[in-house]
């Protein structure tokens, strides 16, 4: 209890310490990597981010990140998939054709990132996200949808670079992210890299 | 007074934008074969021992026309595909001196005409019987409530061309009229059903309805659009047999 005390006063004191803030607002280009192409490999063009980050000091921030990626691949000629159509175990279905998959991943992370530069210059930094990710996976085979909702733990290891508009606190916010969701019952786990252009406020 | 959006603004603006006209779902715009579906059925214990060796089908597509609130006016459009490519299937399986054509009309040839004219023609009332260990047959699905009746005014009872199986036994065969085994289909979806007539012929006392071993069911071929209902009902039939591999030996 006396460390967490601890812990609550130093992260306020250096909150109030600390006066800048940094928000971007991206939108993210995102190749799917690993087991994830199993699903859907193709590429997403679709997705909104929101970072919101308060400095420690000139150099460290910590902050939160929500965002929302949406995948979607149409397969086809794909082997047909089991389905139950019975609680006799020795009846048994398969079901083909053009499939419609669907994967939208909503990353909410706590996050901390270090600074490289000074202030109104160019500042890369480098960061760590760490939080749950809320991931939609839906085959629509015809009108039969086969989905999974979960809720995992998530990781996301990211680096880049605000590049500030003249002497203003507004510029670009260009990063690349690693996103990472856990494997969730029969589901595959997430992996895939966002490449992210928006704009930043920083003051 | 004008106003104006400085840059930023102009920036996020086009952002927003990307993201708001990047939003439409996927899918918005479906061909309508992709809503096409293939589901087999079957029941893994009637193949335990291994397949029926020899078929029969139904020369007829079956359909409920007794109702006069059919989801879809069906006329018979795809019969030959339906028949004839579920024929060429079972030659595939069977071999062409193991298929059969059921036929129920003495008094006229075959309609539509088998696209194999090496395939016997079994003429109700008037062949000998030979083994037949699997029957199929093929309905159409005209009303989301349509059941069971499949083959109405074939004379199933009272002998006929079953009656002719063994001696002694004139109605051998009249308990299986070949019914749709699953209750509810969507409209425009084509069924094949596949009995075993051993399994069946075993059980005492014999089943009125007896379950097919054996469904295929091909869900949205027959849609509004009559041009391409005829090719997709061919691939459909193919797909059902190639993902059943289990009806061959």
């Amino acid at each position: 209890m006396k460390k967490l005390l601890i812990i609550i006063a130093v992260l306020t004191s250096t909150a109030s310490f600390a006066q800048r803030s940094f928000w971007s607002f991206n939108y993210p280009i995102s190749f799917a990597l690993g087991e994830q192409r199993d699903f859907i490999g193709k590429t997403s063009f679709r997705g909104f981010g929101i970072d919101g980050r308060g400095f420690l000091n000139n150099n460290i921030s910590i902050g939160g990140h929500w965002s929302w990626e949406v995948f979607n691949e149409i397969k086809r000629d794909l082997p047909p998939i089991p389905i139950n159509v019975s609680n006799d175990a020795n009846i048994k279905g398969e079901i083909s054709g053009v499939q419609y998959r669907f994967l939208n991943v909503m990353p909410i992370l706590v996050n901390a990132h270090y600074y490289m530069g000074s202030d109104g210059a160019v500042r890369p930094y480098v960061g760590l996200g760490i939080g749950t990710s809320y991931v939609d996976e839906r085959t629509d085979i015809g009108l039969v949808s086969i989905q999974t909702k979960t809720w995992r733990f998530a990781l996301q290891p990211e680096a880049g670079v605000m590049i500030p508009f003249g002497l203003t606190g507004v510029g670009a916010n260009v990063a690349a992210r690693f996103r990472y969701a856990a494997k969730a019952g029969d589901s595959l786990p997430i992996s895939f890299f966002s490449l992210s252009v928006g704009l930043g406020f920083m003051n | 007074m004008k106003t104006t959006l400085n840059k930023p603004a102009k920036l996020l603006w086009v952002l927003v934008s990307i993201v708001v006209f990047q939003a439409c779902y996927p899918g918005d715009s479906i061909p309508i074969s992709d809503l096409d579906t293939v589901t087999t059925v079957y029941n893994s214990d009637d193949f335990a021992n291994g397949a029926p060796t020899s078929a029969g089908i139904i020369w007829q597509v079956a359909q409920d026309t007794s109702r006069t609130d059919n989801n879809l006016d069906y006329n018979g459009e795809v019969d030959d595909e339906i028949l004839n490519t579920t024929l060429e299937e079972l030659i595939k399986i069977y071999g062409v001196d193991s298929v059969y054509i059921i036929w129920g009309d003495p008094d006229n040839n075959p309609d539509p005409i088998p696209g194999n004219p090496n395939v016997k023609v079994l003429v109700e009332d008037g062949d000998p019987v030979p083994y037949i260990g699997a029957l199929y047959t093929a309905s159409v699905i005209l009303n989301e409530k349509t059941v069971g009746i499949v083959y109405p005014g074939y004379p199933w009872y009272g002998g006929g061309w079953w009656g002719g199986w063994y001696p002694g036994y004139p109605c051998y065969y009249c308990y299986y009229p070949p019914t749709v085994g699953y209750q509810k289909y969507e409209v425009g979806t084509i069924v094949l059903d596949m009995y075993d007539l051993a399994k069946i012929l075993g059980q005492n006392p014999i089943p009125d309805n007896p379950d097919p071993s054996w469904v295929g069911a091909m869900r949205g071929l027959l849609s509004s659009n009559p041009e391409s209902n005829a090719a997709r009902t061919v691939s459909g039939i193919q797909q059902a047999f190639a993902q059943s591999p289990y009806l061959k030996n």
